[in-house]
Order: C-alpha cells, then structure tokens, then sequence
C-alpha cells in the first residue's frame, strides 16, 4: 500500500481528494475529530474528506490500520 | 457504514512553530545559566520544616474521618463502575473505559495531584478492599506475611507504570477490550496479592497509579511537616521533602521516557524509523520504549554523579537525592502533550460515561453534551501553553536542583558541581521542545 504515512498540508474547511485505486472494497478511517470514515469500492474511487479543524490528522485503510497520510490541518 | 470501533482521541495537536521552540530553547539556556550564576548560595528550602500550619479546623477536615470515608465512598464506587463496563461493556470505541483509563486516570491524576495532594492513595478502592481484609484477617493478618526488603524500593511501581506504559503506547490493541480485561485484573492480582505478602506498604511501593500521583503530589499546595502538622508550602519547598530512593530514579525514567516516546511514536520520525528497520512493529515499539526511559535514567544519573563527592554521601546516592528536580520537568511534559486530549477528548469521554451500554440510557445527564473543541481552535495560543509549560517545568526543576547541590556538594564545588546535571536538564527541555516542533 501507498503513500506511507507521508505528511500532506490541508487547509480547515477545505475538502482533501483521496484517489484510491484498490483490488478489493474497504474504507478509509479518518481520526478527526468526530472521526470519518470514507469507503472505496474495487476499483477507483475518488473520495473527500473535509476536516473543519486544525490538527493533526491521521488517515489510515480501515481494516488493516495502516498509516496511509497524516494531514496537517491549519 | 463502517463505524471506528477502537482508538482514544481523534486529531492530535499541529506541532509547535519553529519561532517558538527556538525561543523556548534559548530561554532554557539562558535562564538555566542564570540560576546557576545569580541564584542563592545558602539552601533556601526546607521542606520539613516550611510553611504556614492550616488553620486547624481545616486541618482537622482535611485529616478527619468524614472526608477519609467520602474519598474511600468514591473510590470504591469508581472502581465498581469501571468493573462493570469493562466486564459487560462493548468491544467498541464509544465504551467509555478506554478515555477513562487512559487519559482521565491516566492523565487527570496529573492536574488532581498537583491540585489536592495524593489523592489516589486517599481514594484507592485497592487500599479500601484491602482494608477489609484485613479485618477479616484478624490480628495475625495485620501488616502482610513478610517484611517488604527496604532495597526493594519503588522497583515495583517503576515495573507496573513501565507495564501500563507500555500498553497504551506500544501494544496495537491497547483499545481493545480484552487488552484493558487483562491489564486491569492483573493490575488487581499485583497490588491486592502484594499487599497480602508485603501489608500496606506495598501499595505506597508498587501501585502504579499511587506512586505517580504521590510523586506529582510532591509539587501540591499542602504538605507535612516533619512535627506533623499540615501546612501550606510552596511548591518547591514541599518538592524538598521528596523521599529520596534510589528506585524512585527509575520510577521518574519511565514517566518522562514514556511521554518523550508518546511524542515520538507519533511523529514522522516515527513512520520513517519504522519502516525503514525490518523489525516486528511492536518489539521496536517496545525496544524503543525501553531506550527513551534508559536514556532518561542513565543521562540524568550520570548528571547527578558528574560531580565531587561531598562528605558523608557516596557517589552513588546523588541521583537518588536530585531526582524530585525531575518532578516539575515530568509535569512541563505532560501539560505540554495531554492537554488537549485530556481538555477536549476528556469531554467525550464525559458523554460517553452516561450511555456505556449503548443503549440509550443517560446515566450522568452528559449523554446530550457536545464537545467543546476551544483548545483546537486556538493553535498558537496551544503552542504557547506547551512551550511556556516545558519551560516552566525546567525552570522550578533546575531551581530545586540548584538548592540542594548549594546544600549537598562541597563548597568550592557548588557551582560546577551542578553544570552535569544542568546540561542534562537543558538536553530534557530542548529534546521535549524539539519533539513538540517535529511531531
């Protein structure tokens, strides 16, 4: 799986685009907080999350709980 | 939908801007000089013997049986509580039993001790069930089976805090239930059954919980004083009448290596260290677990000792009689890395405390609250709080350690005797500020 953990600058407010390319359905875990939780199919999905606030925030693949980004929110 | 079952908190803190780590940095240095140059000659505290004695009638509050009794009542009906949602609780992130273990527990007994003393001795539903048998015991069971060996010291709370550190910071299921099951019942075994073999001094030595809120209870408001009475002290007078043990050297190793690694594990530092070594994710967690408190105890014990010995007292002792100047560094620390966990995930924890079935009930009337993010929102003013808490920290830490090497070294050794240690204390805040910057 890629990126690994790489760190990624988001602005507050403004939507991030995932582009997952995936050989099977599954989901994205996003530890806002409230977290987020975006699913892929198999395939391409395009998905966006939008974090309201500053921090720092990790996004990982929902079953394996692998660092995918961390988002630095300002 | 996919629901997030495990995990504590959400986002964490945006790292420190550079202006100010930097700035941090160089106030570390240069007041921490300072001291050393200008600062006192003669030992200024005493706390044995400081303070203002309580009003009595306070005293006699403080000390009566009634506020013993309500403390015991709550203690007990915290620990009954927790028994039941972490037995019949869900396997989900929305049990409260996470947050309240691991940040308010965990990180609430900071701000409480510091506050109202050592409230987890006053409070512990250990002591209370212990107490109880006790008096089933009878006479013959008064007091344990065996003497607790005095070189034995704090060695066990320093491996129960070292355990617990460990599976909230290393274990990849510390937020799954059977993790906390099994944590807490041996948690329960350790200090219950020590004490039956040992008596009650082995909760003062090996509850982890206890020994870390006495500690930081070492910087409260109120202490004794060596004719009994309780008084109001300032802080650093009441660190002075720190129990020195040689062991309590490694219970402090642990906490302040312990939140250095928290810092770290969640750093990209982390990420890249971690995968670049081919090594089983958690025994590298683990190894360098263990290396951040080693480096804690080693660095400062070589701090201490780096110095002439003065009369009386071998070498080997000064880290044990300069290890309370870490107290006020641990704290820096903590505020700096918990704050915001413990200000705004400590309110969800609130909500979740009142529906811990799930299943609609309003236990506490916190199930309607929502989270009020006032610390997030506000990043500089956080960033501003952490360095002037890492500072803080260092400043109270490199004060006590001046007043005890100005009473304990030699007199001609008084100032450099001490820059060993006041080298280590600056590596501390700037390795703490450092971590605060490139998480």
């Amino acid at each position: 799986m890629t990126p690994k953990g790489d760190r990624i600058d988001a602005k507050v407010g403004e939507p991030v685009t995932f582009i997952v390319q995936s050989d099977r359905a599954g989901g994205l875990h996003v530890h806002s907080s409230p977290e987020q939780t975006p699913e892929f199919v198999k395939g391409m999905s395009i998905l966006e999350v939008v974090i309201d606030r500053p921090g720092l925030v990790e996004v990982e693949e929902h079953e394996s709980g692998a660092l995918i980004v961390q988002l630095e929110v300002r | 939908m996919l629901v997030p079952m495990h995990g504590v908190g959400g986002a964490q803190d945006l790292p420190i801007p550079a202006s100010f780590a930097i700035a941090g940095a160089g106030a570390a240095l240069v007041i921490s000089f300072g001291v050393l140059a200008v600062a006192w000659r003669q030992p200024r505290f005493a706390g044995a013997t400081a303070g203002t004695p309580l009003p009595a009638a306070l005293a006699k509050v403080i000390q009566g049986r009634g506020l013993g009794l309500v403390a015991r009542l709550l203690g007990l009906a915290f620990f009954a509580y927790l028994a039941w949602i972490t037995i019949w609780g869900p396997d989900l992130v929305v049990n409260p039993v996470f947050g309240i273990v691991y940040v308010l527990l965990w990180v609430g007994l900071v701000p409480a001790s510091l506050l109202l003393g050592p409230v987890w001795k006053t409070m512990s539903p250990l002591r209370t069930i212990y107490a109880a048998i006790e008096k089933a015991a009878g006479p013959h069971g008064r007091n344990g089976l065996y003497e607790l060996p005095d070189r034995v010291g704090y060695w066990p709370a320093a491996f129960g805090l070292f355990a617990f550190v460990w599976l909230e910071l290393v274990h990849d299921r510390a937020t799954y239930i059977g993790s906390v099951q099994l944590f807490l019942a041996l948690y329960l075994v350790y200090v219950l059954l020590g004490a039956v073999f040992f008596g009650e001094k082995w909760f003062a030595r090996a509850d982890p919980f206890e020994v870390y809120s006495t500690l930081i209870a070492q910087l409260s408001p109120i202490g004794r004083r060596s004719d009994g009475r309780l008084a109001w002290q300032s802080p650093l007078h009441h660190l002075d009448a720190f129990n020195p043990s040689p062991s309590r050297v490694a219970v402090i190793a642990v906490l302040l290596g312990s939140t250095a690694y928290d810092s770290f594990s969640r750093s990209s530092h982390w990420v890249r260290l971690s995968q670049a070594v081919p090594m089983d994710y958690t025994l590298l967690g683990t190894l360098t677990l263990l290396a951040f408190c080693a480096f804690v105890g080693v660095t400062f014990s070589a701090g201490a000792m780096l110095t002439p010995t003065p009369k009386g007292i071998r070498r080997a002792q000064l880290p044990a009689l300069f290890a309370h100047s870490v107290v006020p560094i641990i704290v820096g620390y903590v505020i700096a890395h918990y704050l915001t966990l413990l200000a705004e995930y400590g309110q969800q924890v609130l909500i979740y405390m009142s529906d811990p079935m799930v299943n609609g009930s309003n236990l506490f009337g916190t199930a309607e609250w929502e989270v009020n993010y006032f610390l997030s929102r506000e990043p500089a003013t956080v960033a501003l709080i952490k360095v002037l808490a890492v500072l803080g920290g260092h400043v109270l830490g490199v004060v006590a350690a001046h007043d005890r090497a100005v009473r304990l070294l030699p007199r001609e050794h008084r100032i450099s005797g001490q820059l060993g240690l006041l080298v280590v204390m600056v590596t501390y805040t700037v390795g703490g500020l450092f971590l605060l910057f490139s998480g």
